[in-house]
């Protein structure tokens, strides 16, 4: 949850305003260079990035005595001994907000930045090339001319007057990628060895485990609903054409 | 003056012309179908291009760095690397090259049939639904692990994945072409369901079906390696991409190149293919023309 969470802040941070940007400078480099690295980013082997992740922010910055990035797993066994932790929610990072736990805290946070762009590196292309089409669309219609033509900023056209109707369904994609991270990312979570849902999946396929592996599948099954049902309640929030019973 | 009788291929040769004209001036998809050349090229010339064979252990130089005897290093087994990849290569070509076969052919079969059948539409479409609403890695190795470690049964796993999705896909194509007048112009002229669904509506959508058949190939070497990796398909020590890396795994940090180069070699591959499609897409399809 929390891995899924952190994966689409990462793909929202960068995404968003690469899409954005593309659009804006169609067919210039950047456009180029989004278009590239969205495909890289479906591409991309992702057991093999999270391995490339660890030898260079693991091990090449130890070696060489630089501040590094744990490497495995979800909070450090040491710091888990010296400040133990009260379970609350069951989210090491909220629960270290709740209870004040900072080195907890800090130590989990630094475990899962690389699980996290690891997992959101793959949807992160996906909402590039999303965003940027549909910035497209709508920046070529007439009110976002109009909106030029008053003088307005290009700041303001941009972000107030066209992304807002842009946005759509780059939200549906958002959300299909969290259901999918939520639902495990069997390959990240065994290279980190992140005790998620995805590496349960996988021992219970490898070991049949029907009950485990009915269990996963149902879970799988509820998330992908409520997370449409999130999408398709937020559609209306962002876009008052979709607002029910008005 | 002599009127020239417009051939019937005319303006598909025209067409054909200037989509060729589209793809050769666009550099990534140029880049893109030169990568897949070379990778199929060495994938089919593997025996006769690589210095040892995929199996040979020397077990004296093991984990061996990159050198001009071994082009990429040596494994733990004393395997020559680049010998392995391009090995590997040759197994995943074929086996994502019979997954996207298999999978188009009986996604087309159905999509078709749902399509074109009013009464069966709703089942087949539900049926559909279900594969598509399980992760497809997930249920890929479900099926690997019901049906057993083997290349084969890992080729039947993914298709049973895959084809959910050229289902759809021809659905949507044969309802849209279903409505025009030549099938109607097809039925009034005494033409049977299956001819016109065959004969006219099949070869009218058979573009969008190409056009994802070469992005999907990208996309199973990627899923074929995620499941070797995992520990599904082929046995371990195999030369095949995502098994290298899986079996490297332990020497990330101590010897990287035995791990880098294999996955490298994914990534090349896939983003080839991705490339390609891309730009297939970009110049068979006519809205997103520039």
């Amino acid at each position: 949850m929390e891995l899924a969470i952190f994966a689409t802040v990462f793909q929202i941070a960068i995404g968003l305003p690469l899409g954005i940007f593309s659009a804006v400078k169609k067919d210039k480099p950047v456009d180029h260079g989004s278009r590239l690295l969205a495909l890289t980013g479906t591409s991309f082997p992702v057991f093999w990035l999270g391995l490339m992740m660890q030898f260079v922010f693991f091990y090449t910055l130890r070696i060489h005595g630089l501040p590094s990035l744990p490497s495995t797993g979800q909070v450090d066994e040491f710091v888990l001994f010296e400040y133990p932790l009260r379970s609350v929610t069951g989210f090491v990072i909220l629960d270290s907000l709740l209870t004040w736990n900072i080195p907890i805290f800090k130590d989990a946070l630094a475990h899962i930045i690389m699980p996290a762009i690891c997992d959101g590196f793959t949807g992160l292309g996906l909402i590039t090339r999303i965003t940027r089409s549909s910035m497209l669309e709508v920046m070529r219609q007439d009110y976002v001319t109009l909106a030029r033509a008053k003088g307005l900023p290009e700041r303001v056209v941009i972000y107030k007057h066209a992304l807002k109707n842009a946005i759509n369904p780059t939200i549906t994609i958002i959300g299909t990628s969290f259901g999918f991270i939520l639902g495990g990312a069997p390959l990240t979570e065994t290279v980190f060895s992140w005790p998620g849902m995805g590496k349960w999946a996988a021992y219970a396929i490898v070991s049949l485990d029907r009950a485990s592996i009915m269990g996963f599948v149902l879970i799988t099954g509820v998330i992908f609903v409520l997370v449409n049902l999130v999408v398709d309640v937020l559609y209306s929030v962002v876009d008052p054409r979709v607002r029910v019973g008005e | 003056m002599k009127l020239k009788i417009p051939d019937k291929y005319d303006s598909q040769v025209r067409e054909l012309r200037y989509s060729a004209y589209l793809l050769k001036h666009s550099a990534l998809a140029v880049l893109g179908i030169s990568i897949v050349a070379v990778v199929i090229v060495v994938a089919v010339a593997a025996p006769f291009i690589a210095p040892y064979g995929p199996e040979v252990r020397l077990w004296d130089q093991k984990l061996e760095p990159p050198s001009f005897q071994h082009l990429l290093g040596t494994d733990d087994r004393g395997g020559d690397i680049f010998s392995r990849i391009l090995y590997g290569y040759r197994l995943d070509l074929a086996i994502s090259g019979s997954v996207v076969i298999f999978a188009a052919t009986m996604g087309t079969i159905l999509g078709s049939v749902s399509g074109f059948v009013p009464r069966l539409d709703e089942t087949l479409m539900r049926i559909t639904d279900v594969f598509l609403a399980v992760p497809s890695l997930i249920l890929a190795m479900a099926f690997g692990a019901v049906l057993g470690r083997t290349p084969t049964n890992l080729v039947f796993a993914l298709a049973l994945t895959w084809w959910p999705i050229y289902a759809r896909l021809v659905r949507g194509q044969v309802l849209v072409e279903k409505q025009k007048l030549y099938v109607e112009a097809a039925r009034a002229s005494g033409g049977g369901a299956v001819r016109i669904l065959f004969r006219h509506i099949l070869p009218n959508s058979i573009y969008p079906i190409l056009v994802n058949a070469s992005i999907d190939l990208g996309a199973v070497i990627l899923t074929t390696a995620s499941l070797s990796f995992l520990g599904f398909g082929v046995e371990p020590g195999t030369a095949e991409l995502g098994r290298m890396v899986a079996d490297a795994r332990s020497y990330v940090f101590t010897y990287p190149w035995v791990v880098g180069f294999p996955g490298l070699a994914i990534l090349i591959a896939s983003l080839a293919f991705n490339l390609f499609g891309d730009g297939i897409r970009d110049v068979l399809d006519p809205r997103l023309r520039r």
